[in-house]
C-alpha cells in the first residue's frame, strides 16, 4: 500500500474516534476536527519513518493527544477561553448548575470528564473510550506503568466526586 | 464505570465524525505539504552551496604582487650586515644608553619586508626582530657571534631563533599580511567564537522553529527574527575599516588627504614610498611626491593581523615632521618619530627636558633622510627640540 492509501484508510478507520478523542479536550467540533486534520497530516508525513512496531492506531492516537496537547499550550487556545469566558458572562443569566440539572446523566458524566485536568483526562479517554491497554496507555503518554494506573485510579476517584457534588446540586 | 464511561461519551459524541470534505481537505493538504518541503529544502541547499562557494572565491583570491619600494631594499646583504655591525657596536660598547639609542633610532620593517619578498631565510627577518628586542631592554645583554658573513649568518639564523625564542620567548615580528583577508568579521573570529555564535544561532533558530510549528507567538518570532538577522549582519557585514595590507595600498591611503586637500588635479603620478619604519605597533610612512613635497602618514596596526589602519599624515617641502611616538622601551617617557626627508640640512636632533635638563640625541642623520625615533626617559615636562646642520649649527627650535 502506498502513503496514500495508508491515509486513506487511517481516515476511514480512525477519523471519527479522533475527533471524538480530540473534542474531549478542545470543546468545540470545529477545532476537533481541524487538529484530527493535523494529526493525520503529521501522520502521514512521518509515515516514512513508521517502522511498524507499534499498531497504526497506537501511532495515531499518539500524534492526536501531541497535537492537542500542543494545541492547548498554544495562544490561539488561550485566546479562545478568555474570548468563551467573556461571551459567557455577557450572555447568560443561568446558572451552571441549572444548566447541569437539566441535562441527562449521560451527558454530565462526559461533561465531568471534560472538566477533569488534561493528565487525568488522558489516561481516562485513552483507557476507557478508546479501549487501549494500561501499557498501551503508558506507551502513548510516554509515563510509566504505574503513573497510568495511580492516575486512572485517581481520575475515577475524581470523576466519582464531581458526580456526587453534581447530583447534590440536582436536588 | 468503564462501560459507563464508554457509553456515556459514544452516546454524546454521536455526531462527532470527520466529515468526507475534511478528509478530501487533508489529503490535498498533505500532499502539498510533501509538495512545499521540496523546494524549501532546494533553496536550504543550494543557499550553503552559494555561501560555501563564496567563501572559497573569497579565500583563493590571488596574493597581491610583491612590490619593493627600491629606495630602501637596495642590498639586503649590505644593508643586514651593517645592522649586525651596528648591533656588535652596541655589545662591544657593553650595551650603554649612547648605542642603544642609535641603534633603536632605526626600523628593520623594510629590511624585514624585503628579506620575505626576496626569499631569503625567513629567520633573518626574526633574527633582526630579536636584536632590537635585546637591546631595547635594559636587563638583557646576549652576545651574538661576532666576524660572520651574510652566507654564514643565513646557516646560522634558524639555529639562533630558536635560542633566543627559547630564552625570550616568540616575538611577532611586524609585517604585512601575506595575503590579503577578507573584510568580513565572521572571518577573524576564532573557532570558539564560530563555534558559540553557530550554537546561539542555532538555538535561535531552533525556537523559532518550534513556535511556528506549535504555538505561533507571532510577537515571540518577530523578536526571533529580529535577532537571528542581527547575528547575520554582525557576522556578514563587511567591517568599516579599509585595510592597508601592501604598498600601493599604504601609498595610496597615504597621500588620499594631501590630494583631497590639494584638489582632484594635484599631479601625483610621481608619488613613491620613500621611506617604511614600524615602532612598536605603528608603521610611519614617508612618500616622495613631485617639486620637494613629502608627505608623512601614520598607521595603526590591526591586532587581528588584517594589516594597518590609517591615523594621520602631514605634508611639508624640505622639513623634518614629527610625531608623537608609541614607546618601544619600558624606559622611555617621551617618544617622538622624525620624518627627515632626503638631502635635509638636518644632521642632528636633540630633545631637552626643560625640567630636568636631561638630552638625548640622534645623530649621523643619512643623506637619503629616513624615519628615527627618539625617545625621552621622563614623560613629565615641557620638551624643546633642537635641530642642527652638519657644522652643528642650530637650524630650529621647537
Amino acid at each position: 500500500m502506498n502513503r496514500d492509501e495508508l491515509l486513506a484508510q487511517a481516515m476511514e478507520l480512525y477519523g471519527d474516534y479522533l475527533v471524538r478523542l480530540i473534542y474531549t479536550y478542545v470543546r468545540n467540533w470545529q477545532t476537533a476536527e481541524d487538529l484530527t486534520q493535523e494529526a493525520f497530516i503529521r501522520y502521514y508525513r512521518s509515515l516514512s519513518n513508521f517502522r511498524q512496531e507499534a499498531s497504526v492506531k497506537t501511532y495515531l492516537y499518539r500524534i492526536a493527544i501531541n497535537v492537542t496537547h500542543d494545541y492547548l499550550k498554544s495562544w490561539k487556545h488561550k485566546k479562545v477561553i478568555v474570548s468563551e469566558l467573556f461571551q459567557r458572562t455577557l450572555k447568560t443569566n443561568e446558572t451552571p448548575e441549572k444548566i447541569i440539572g437539566e441535562k441527562s446523566e449521560q451527558q454530565q458524566l462526559v461533561e465531568h470528564i471534560e472538566q477533569l485536568p488534561t493528565k487525568y483526562k488522558d489516561v481516562l479517554v485513552l483507557f476507557y473510550f478508546a479501549e487501549f491497554s494500561l501499557q498501551e496507555v503508558s506507551e502513548i503518554l510516554n509515563v510509566p506503568l504505574n503513573t497510568v494506573k495511580t492516575r486512572v485510579s485517581r481520575a475515577r476517584k475524581m470523576l466519582g466526586q464531581l458526580l456526587e457534588e453534581g447530583e447534590e446540586d440536582g436536588r | 464505570m468503564g462501560d459507563k464511561i464508554r457509553e456515556a461519551m459514544q452516546e454524546v459524541y454521536r455526531e462527532g465524525r470527520f466529515s468526507h470534505e475534511k478528509k478530501l481537505e487533508t489529503k490535498r493538504k498533505a500532499m502539498r505539504q510533501e509538495r512545499l518541503w521540496k523546494p524549501y529544502l532546494f533553496t536550504a541547499i543550494m543557499t550553503c552551496a552559494v555561501v560555501l562557494l563564496l567563501v572559497f572565491l573569497v579565500k583563493i583570491e590571488p596574493i597581491p604582487p610583491e612590490v619593493a619600494w627600491s629606495e630602501t631594499t637596495g642590498n639586503v646583504e649590505k644593508l643586514y650586515m651593517e645592522r649586525w655591525q651596528q648591533y656588535n657596536e652596541v655589545v662591544a660598547a657593553d650595551f650603554r644608553e649612547k648605542e642603544r639609542t642609535a641603534y633603536l633610532a632605526t626600523s628593520d620593517f623594510s629590511l624585514q619586508q624585503s628579506i620575505l619578498n626576496r626569499h631569503y631565510e625567513p629567520s633573518l627577518a626574526q633574527l633582526l626582530s630579536y636584536m632590537s628586542y635585546v637591546v631595547g631592554n635594559k636587563e638583557y645583554t646576549t652576545i651574538l657571534p661576532k666576524n660572520m658573513t651574510f652566507a654564514q649568518l643565513t646557516a646560522q639564523a634558524p639555529k639562533l631563533v630558536q635560542q633566543l625564542e627559547q630564552q625570550y620567548g616568540p616575538i611577532q615580528m611586524m609585517t604585512f599580511p601575506t595575503e590579503k583577508l577578507p573584510n568580513m568579521n565572521v572571518f577573524y573570529m576564532d573557532v570558539w567564537q564560530i563555534v558559540g555564535s553557530l550554537a546561539i544561532f542555532s538555538f535561535f533558530a531552533y525556537l523559532l522553529y518550534s513556535n511556528l510549528r506549535g504555538n505561533r507567538n507571532y510577537i515571540f518570532a518577530t523578536i526571533q527574527i529580529a535577532i537571528l538577522l542581527m547575528m547575520i549582519i554582525s557576522m556578514l557585514s563587511p567591517l568599516n575599516e579599509q585595510y592597508v595590507t601592501n604598498e600601493e595600498e599604504l601609498l595610496a591611503q597615504s597621500i588620499a588627504p594631501y590630494q583631497e586637500f590639494m584638489g582632484e588635479w594635484t599631479n601625483i603620478s610621481q608619488a613613491k614610498i620613500a621611506h617604511i619604519a614600524s615602532f612598536g605597533n605603528r608603521l610611519d610612512v614617508l612618500v616622495k611626491l613631485e617639486d620637494d613635497i613629502c608627505v608623512y602618514a601614520t598607521f595603526q596596526q590591526d591586532d587581528k593581523g588584517r594589516g594597518f589602519i590609517y591615523q594621520s599624515s602631514v605634508w611639508g617641502r624640505n622639513e623634518v615632521m614629527t610625531s608623537a611616538a608609541p614607546t618601544v622601551r619600558e624606559q622611555d617617557g617621551t617618544a617622538i618619530i622624525f620624518a627627515v626627508p632626503a638631502n635635509s640640512h638636518v644632521k642632528r636632533i636633540t630633545m631637552k627636558n626643560n625640567a630636568t635638563g636631561e638630552v638625548t640625541t640622534l645623530d649621523h642623520l643619512a643623506q637619503e633622510g629616513g624615519i628615527y625615533y627618539l625617545a625621552h626617559p621622563t614623560s613629565d615636562g615641557d620638551i624643546t627640540i633642537n635641530y642642527f646642520d652638519e657644522n652643528g649649527q642650530l637650524l630650529k627650535e621647537q
